[in-house]
């Protein structure tokens, strides 16, 4: 029986895809104008458009302090160049202001020009806005194209480094060295988002545990109450999250203009990426093995982030204890229910070894995150209960009378616990028996309890012990499954896979996700005005000397709509007492109603 | 923006437009005597809002519409009008263009109106919307 083996190629870069020389004529680029070093890489997933585009740009960029891209720059050659590059470039950063004639004569700027011939007034607009983003970004494409330069010469050294002797490799970290402070140096004069785009791991492997916990007490004299039990109902899952590629060009908050060099900057991150070995192909790879796994689900979020997961819940893998506390009540502590619900999760989270060893499979690094949802309805009650209430309490936020984590959450161990209140997921803050009975088909129903039972829950503990059990347990399974509802309908509203912290909020979300005007994507919730400055949700800025100057004629128009809001018409025909038969007419729903005929203005 | 004018001849401009825009207007205005119930409101102090025979007011786009029918002396001192953006809807049952608009609308809505809990959802929404206006 015949067995045929693939060699290997032992190269620093593995899997070397050579461009072919036909390929590399028919899209202009000669061999030569390649960099010996970038014809090594490999170029899988890479589109050869925007690769020859990216490699014009760096030609003309060679071009411009006269040295030749195709040779191997020696060390001070590349420092030469770098400095070059970095005084003939018009950095208007360091002026403070644009001078127009300056950058007109500007070499670096003139690349600009023949790269976008279509575009070569956009400097001199009249929008300011326009400029400012498209000297930013066209600067932020330059220093990518000399950051890869240094990465590549980075590379190159180590790999000599490697294969010199000990008494030699001192020179070498020396150089290394000194490349690595000039590429921190360009590093921070990207802009955020770029910057980000750069470094930024982009798989996450998240373990997630909900948990449902209630607490049974009794009142002893009208105003202290005595703890007697906690419950708690836990399950996991494990999330597999792949970051979007794609490059926040943002330069201030609401500012979403796409500039002209954005596909250049974005090649330029993507072979940045890859000559930091970041891994994306493989990602690619990883994402289209999890999409042929039957038992996995995809998701999309809002921001293109994809995660992949369980496909759903299961009532019957809930995992439940009950805690009887009579004798010891400072047993009940939050970082004492914290540890119980990981006790009770420990090696059961599902999915977290098939996650692992399909990115041990690619080679992946994903980073590990471990975030902890604790859900309890009314948590005034229970939280206040805490041995250790005192100490944590700083951490917690009050909305609406209920305990829980807002921005910040609370670190335990490697965990980020989250505090959420059921209360506030339901509508109308609904009881804990109307959201059981949102689930008829589920074993969700409360157990019924008489008053007498209500008013001395520690004589029905004694009495009837294993119902006192199961009212407790089935308390706490209700929290976390109406929460994993939530979870589920966040994700399928917003299209955000995180259990919010009010239904406000979730509906909040789902109706920004619905006023994005279908043919403007861009455009968000609070609708900017024309420049984009002032938005017209911000009234109180509005109406200051700045807002109206920068409002456009949103200033104008606001007034005319402010003053014709008056509010529902209520009429009464007759006033005092009415004796007889009176009709009542009401109009339910009018302003909804009204409100959905309404549409986009054009 | 609209300057003063009067408000037949914006009336005649804009007709049942109007209805699909979305209008501002600040007017004078004067009901014949013989309307039982203007329709135009006026605000009096900090808590009253009266519906008087004449007065100077803030109005929308349909309410102008409205008291136009019913012969109402208008003049306009300044607002601004923008029309909603031209979507075609598909007419199920012949019904009238307005009926239809509402109709669609209505249907949107019910997309998400299945299950208790979005039935809840659905309220929230409603009145995130008042809280937002």
């Amino acid at each position: 029986m015949k067995t045929t083996t693939k060699t290997k190629t032992k190269l620093k870069f593995t899997s070397v895809n050579y461009i072919p020389e036909h390929v590399l004529t028919a899209y202009g680029l000669q061999s030569k104008i390649l960099h010996p070093l970038i014809k090594l890489l490999d170029f899988r997933g890479f589109d050869l458009d925007e690769l020859s585009s990216f490699l014009n740009l760096r030609s003309l960029v060679f071009l411009v302090c006269g040295v030749n891209p195709s040779s191997i720059l020696s060390f001070n050659e590349l420092e030469d160049f770098l400095s070059v590059i970095q005084k003939e470039f018009y950095n208007f950063h360091i002026d403070g202001y644009v001078n127009q004639r300056n950058m007109e004569l500007n070499k670096i700027f003139n690349i600009f020009r023949s790269l976008y011939p279509q575009y070569k007034d956009i400097f001199r607009s009249h929008e300011i806005k326009n400029v400012d983003c498209e000297l930013e970004h066209f600067h932020n494409l330059i220093i990518l194209v000399l950051l890869l330069e240094l990465d590549l010469y980075q590379n190159h050294y180590t790999e000599i480094k490697l294969r010199l002797e000990n008494c030699d490799r001192s020179e070498i970290k020396e150089k290394l060295d000194l490349i690595q402070i000039k590429k921190t140096e360009l590093v921070k004069t990207l802009s955020g988002g770029i910057r980000v785009s750069i470094s930024r791991n982009r798989l996450i492997i998240q373990d997630r545990i909900y948990a449902g916990f209630d607490t049974e007490y009794t009142n002893i004299d009208g105003l202290n109450n005595r703890i007697l039990c906690y419950t708690t109902a836990s399950t996991s899952e494990c999330i597999l999250r792949i970051r979007s590629n794609k490059i926040d060009f943002s330069l201030r908050e609401g500012n979403v203009k796409l500039p002209k060099t954005a596909d250049l900057i974005t090649t330029g991150v993507k072979l940045i990426r890859l000559l930091r070995g970041k891994k994306d192909f493989e990602l690619g790879i990883l994402k289209e093995s999890l999409d042929r796994d039957s038992t996995i689900d995809r998701l999309t979020l809002f921001n293109q982030d994809i995660i992949f997961k369980q496909k759903r819940f299961d009532i019957s893998k809930i995992h439940t204890s009950f805690h009887d506390i009579r004798t010891d009540p400072t047993q009940y502590s939050f970082y004492g229910l914290i540890d119980m619900v990981l006790k009770n999760q420990s090696g059961s989270i599902p999915n977290t070894q098939k996650f692992s060893d399909y990115t041990r499979k690619l080679n992946l690094k994903p980073i590990f995150r471990s975030e902890c949802f604790l859900i309890a309805h009314f948590t005034t009650a229970d939280v206040s209960l805490f041995s250790d209430f005192n100490d944590i309490k700083d951490k917690l936020s009050i909305l609406n009378k209920s305990f829980l984590t807002l921005d910040r959450n609370i670190s335990y161990k490697k965990w980020k616990v989250y505090l959420r209140d059921s209360s506030l997921l339901s509508p109308g803050g609904m009881s804990l028996k109307a959201i059981g009975s949102l689930y008829p088909m589920l074993p969700l129903s409360k157990v019924e309890l008489d008053r007498k039972q209500i008013k001395n829950m520690d004589q029905f503990f004694d009495s009837n012990k294993p119902l006192f059990i199961d009212y407790a347990i089935q308390d706490a399974k209700i929290v976390l499954w109406h929460s994993l509802q939530v979870l589920n309908s966040h994700y399928q509203l917003s299209k955000k896979y995180t259990i919010p912290v009010t239904l406000s909020s979730l509906a909040s979300s789902f109706l920004s996700s619905k006023l994005v005007v279908p043919e403007e994507k861009e455009s968000s919730y609070h609708p900017k005005t024309k420049n984009g400055l002032i938005s017209v949700k911000d009234l109180a800025k509005l109406n200051t000397p700045i807002g109206i100057e920068l409002s456009g004629d949103l200033h104008e128009y606001i007034d005319y709509f402010l003053g014709s809001y008056h509010g529902g018409r209520n009429e009464s025909y007759i006033y005092g007492m009415i004796n007889g038969r009176f009709h009542d007419y009401d109009l339910p729903g009018a302003y909804p109603t009204a409100m959905a005929m309404l549409d986009y203005p054009d | 923006m609209i300057g003063r004018t009067t408000g037949e001849a914006f009336y005649n401009l804009y007709q049942r437009n109007l209805i699909k825009s979305y209008t501002g207007l600040k007017i004078k205005f004067r009901f014949p005597d013989s309307v039982q119930y203007p329709n135009l409101p006026v605000r009096l102090d900090f808590s009253s809002v009266i519906f008087p025979l004449e007065g100077e007011t803030f109005c929308t786009g349909v309410e102008f519409y409205l008291a136009m029918q019913l012969k109402c002396q208008i003049e306009i001192l300044g607002g601004v009008f923008i029309p909603f953006k031209e979507r075609t809807l598909k007419n199920t049952k012949g019904s009238t263009e307005e009926e239809n608009f509402i109709e669609s609308k209505i249907m949107e809505k019910e997309i998400f109106v299945r299950d208790p809990f979005f039935e809840g959802v659905k309220n929230e929404i409603k009145s995130k919307l008042f809280s937002e206006i």
